[in-house]
């Protein structure tokens, strides 16, 4: 049968980046094709490829058999191309018929036709086999409930494609079975699915190929049936990196002892570890384990009730972030632009921002003091600008790192929790951070790195603690003698 | 060639607004000989005074991102208390006391709710605007006051070596917080809460508490605003300080302070109320009508954001 789609030697170049390197991706009309990868491996940038969010640096696309031009998300619409991400994009406020027709509401003489709309908006749920009244406002269903009206509404227009981003990632069991009924249906009518996950046992109910993507590049197409699940971790995480381990600078005083710390993820059940003097403790895991909401829980980021935490063998209660920066712990965000820097300040003002008391004489900000300050970090982590008073804004990612890593140490935080320290980072810068993180460890700090690049952890890591579905399900200490593959595996479930 | 022009793009967007200033003096002072007396600039400075006094608060609130409407008629508030307790006897010190206090309650409340309890600010201090004006009404039954202590009228009035005291006080309370905001630690924050709320909060730093600050401050200096407006006019009508708001937030927007917060000057602040009452003074000694003013007005605004939008535009 003809492709549906056909995407060919497609190429991606970010500055400094090769995000996708002529991938080669189709789809049969009636296919779930899954598209398997690490993090970071191509598959969200392929997605918004033909989705029209970014436009490949080279490559064809053909849409049936014709040539397809997607500059904009409004040329993936009109092609057909629907995309359910993660993040629903239903609108709360209106009706289950209102969200169906957003954009192409039916007209009778001039006015909405109300009557006409509920009537084909409940023929569609109907045709899904899924009951659900036209007339309730989204906001009061739930999520499964909520992704099935952004299904049919994707369905109800022209609809050739359907990208599912990890669409079970919070449902349950059940939910999933109805939403799969969903996805058999829409094979019938010969959609061509393109469904991401990570969660092997599903890929295998619902899948039909499988094309596994890793660092920008294809590694292969399969019939999913041909393929072992233990193959299918092989191929995403490809042959283990030969880097050797660096130097653990552990030392015996635990710095810090974290029991039962509850998580947005997983309230009831709570996640326990210790930190060592000089340990860098990696935690890492898929997309949604938690790892994000562990650091923002025992930072007191996160509101969560009352829990405690252990810093230097006295306990103390997580009330507040303030708090915990009193106590010597920094938690550097992920969302460096976001959450870690003020943009449009200077680098100056970025770095000595949580330490004002130290720069502080009488009332006034002494100056001189502050600039030499920060200017010891800048010359100490070798940020790259013409100066400190250049706006935060203006550096790259790598160095906007630095001056986030200045600000703790100029804070003389002591448990530094880094949270994706390299996402955004060229490879060049990325050592870099690496090679400020080892230091830190070798200096006497405790450092907790958080991340989802496996390469990564194994080989920055003394001890890595894998995260799954909001819970520990392993720790591992021997890291010498650790395989991408065990860890790949712990993630996905496999044993 | 295109180099020079780059310049004097780049010339045009940041002066814009100061060359705007100086073209509209030039004009004035063709069209009115009596503009450019001492006399009348000594004028339009004592006018400017009061509203430029409150403009300082309400730059520090701007600078966190926020805003504050409710701040004009905080004035007429303060003015009323002061008439009501100037007809029971009550001193100069005193007057001046409950004025300041006025003001600081009201910032305290409008701190509160912004910093610490996150209502959004323009619906807070629409709230605690509404209830200013109502308490004024409520207090005077409607009805001005006239009758204040003999020389309460000094602070708004009196001259020192030529110059009027009101005039220099505002002087040095610009200076005060140009130092405030860009020399303290308090100042500091302001500034990076309104550049990014979340990373301050992630550095550790009480965010609630330096926002609400920033309204303290800016209900004290309203407070004072209202002293001086009040001593000068020796008059205080429960109508008073009706848009004041707006004249405050356009001396903030004119002298070149982002409405998004994080970026601005307090100094710079006190052009754009000098500018906004020269062209108020300017159009009506040449007996333009007030219809026409406000219209000037606006477009003086619009044409500063526009500027302003321009540069960060081509920055970006």
């Amino acid at each position: 049968m003809e492709n549906i789609l056909e995407m060919r030697g497609i190429t991606k170049q970010f500055p400094g980046v090769t995000a996708l390197d002529h991938v080669d991706f189709d789809l049969r009309p009636g296919e779930v094709h899954v598209l398997l990868g690490e993090n970071g491996a191509g598959k969200s940038t392929l997605i918004k490829i033909l989705a029209g969010a970014y436009t490949p640096t080279s490559g064809t696309i053909a849409i049936a058999g014709e040539t397809a031009v997607i500059r904009r998300p409004k040329d993936a619409l009109e092609l057909g191309v629907r995309i359910i991400y993660q993040e629903l994009m239903v609108n709360d406020y209106i009706s289950v018929t209102e969200n169906i027709f957003q954009g192409r509401e039916l007209k009778k003489r001039g006015f909405l036709d109300w009557k006409e709309m509920h009537r084909q908006a409940g023929a569609f749920l109907q045709e899904m086999n899924y009951e659900l009244d036209p007339q309730a406002k989204v906001g009061s269903l739930g999520i499964a409930k909520k992704q099935i009206v952004e299904i049919v509404k994707a369905v109800s227009g022209q609809c050739r494609i359907i990208v599912f981003d990890e669409p079970t990632a919070s449902l349950s069991p059940k939910e999933i079975e109805t939403l799969f009924d969903v996805i058999r249906r829409l094979k019938a009518r010969g959609i061509g699915i393109v469904y991401i996950s990570h969660r092997m046992p599903e890929l295998y109910e619902i899948g039909d190929r499988v094309t596994v993507l890793r660092d920008g590049k294809k590694i292969e197409t399969r019939e999913i049936s041909s393929v072992t699940p233990e193959d299918l971790v092989t191929m995403v995480s490809g042959k283990n990196v030969e880097e050797r381990p660096k130097e653990c600078h552990a030392r015996e005083e635990v710095v810090l002892e974290v029991e039962n710390m509850p998580t947005v993820l997983n309230r009831d059940e709570g996640i326990s570890f210790t930190l060592r003097r000089g340990e860098i403790l990696g935690i890492t895991g898929l997309v949604g384990a938690g790892k994000t909401e562990l650091a923002r829980s025992l930072c007191g980021i996160d509101n969560l009730g009352p829990r405690t935490v252990t810093v230097h063998g006295r306990r103390v209660p997580v009330k507040s972030y303030r708090e915990t920066v009193k106590n010597g712990i920094a938690y550097l965000s992920e969302d460096r632009r976001g959450e870690g820097l003020v943009l449009i300040r200077s680098i100056v003002d970025n770095i000595t921002l949580p330490s004002m008391d130290k720069v502080i004489k009488g009332c006034l900000i002494d100056r001189k003091a502050e600039k030499s300050a920060a200017g010891a970090y800048i010359e100490k982590l070798r940020i790259r600008t013409p100066g400190g008073h250049a706006l935060a804004m203006n550096l790259s990612g790598g160095n906007q790192q630095k001056v986030v890593i200045a600000k703790w140490l100029m804070r003389d935080a002591e448990i530094l929790i880094f949270d994706e320290p390299t996402r955004g980072i060229d490879v060049g810068a990325k050592e870099e951070i690496y090679r400020i993180i080892f230091d830190l460890a070798e200096s006497g700090k405790a450092v907790i790195m958080i991340s989802s690049d496996i390469d990564e952890i194994i080989r920055a890591a003394d001890r890595i603690i894998v995260l799954k579905d909001g819970r520990k399900c392993a720790e591992l200490d021997d890291v010498r003698n650790l395989t991408k593959d065990t860890i790949l595996n712990y993630s996905f479930g496999v044993s | 060639m295109n180099k020079q022009k780059d310049f004097l793009r780049d010339a045009v967007l940041s002066y814009g607004i100061y060359i705007a200033f100086v073209l509209i003096c030039i004009v004035f002072a063709i069209l009115s000989p009596d503009f450019f007396s001492p006399g009348n600039l000594h004028n339009i400075l004592i006018q400017t005074a009061a509203i430029a006094i409150v403009a300082i608060g309400q730059t520090l609130v701007i600078l966190t991102g926020g805003i504050d409407i409710s701040v004009g008629r905080l004035m007429g508030l303060c003015g009323i208390l002061i008439g009501v307790f100037a007809g029971k006897g009550v001193g100069i010190a005193g007057l001046a006391a409950i004025s300041l206090l006025c003001g600081l309650a009201i910032g305290v409340v409008n701190g509160y709710l912004i910093g610490y309890i996150r209502i959004p600010a323009f619906i807070a201090t629409l709230g605690t605007q509404g209830i200013c004006y109502g308490m004024s009404l409520i207090i005077s039954q409607g009805m001005p006051f006239s009758t204040f202590p003999k020389g309460f009228d000094w602070m708004g009035t009196a001259k020192i070596g030529g110059i009027s005291f009101l005039v220099l006080f505002t002087v040095v309370l610009y200076l005060i917080f140009w130092i405030f905001a860009t020399g303290t630690k308090t100042g500091r924050y302001i500034y990076s809460i309104g550049g990014n709320r979340e990373a301050v909060r992630l550095s550790g730093i009480s965010t609630a508490r330096y926002e609400m600050t920033a309204y303290v401050i800016c209900g004290l200096l309203a407070g004072v605003g209202g002293l001086m407006m009040t001593s000068r006019l020796n008059f205080a009508s429960p109508s008073a300080g009706e848009n004041y708001e707006m004249e405050t937030i356009a001396a903030v927007v004119i002298g070149g302070t982002m409405m998004t917060g994080g970026s601005g000057s307090v100094l710079k602040t006190s052009i754009g109320a000098v500018l906004l009452y020269v062209l108020k003074n300017g159009l009506t000694i040449n007996d333009v009508s007030p219809y026409y003013q406000k219209l000037v007005t606006g477009a003086i605004i619009i044409l500063a954001v526009f500027l302003d939008t321009m540069k960060n535009k081509k920055r970006a």
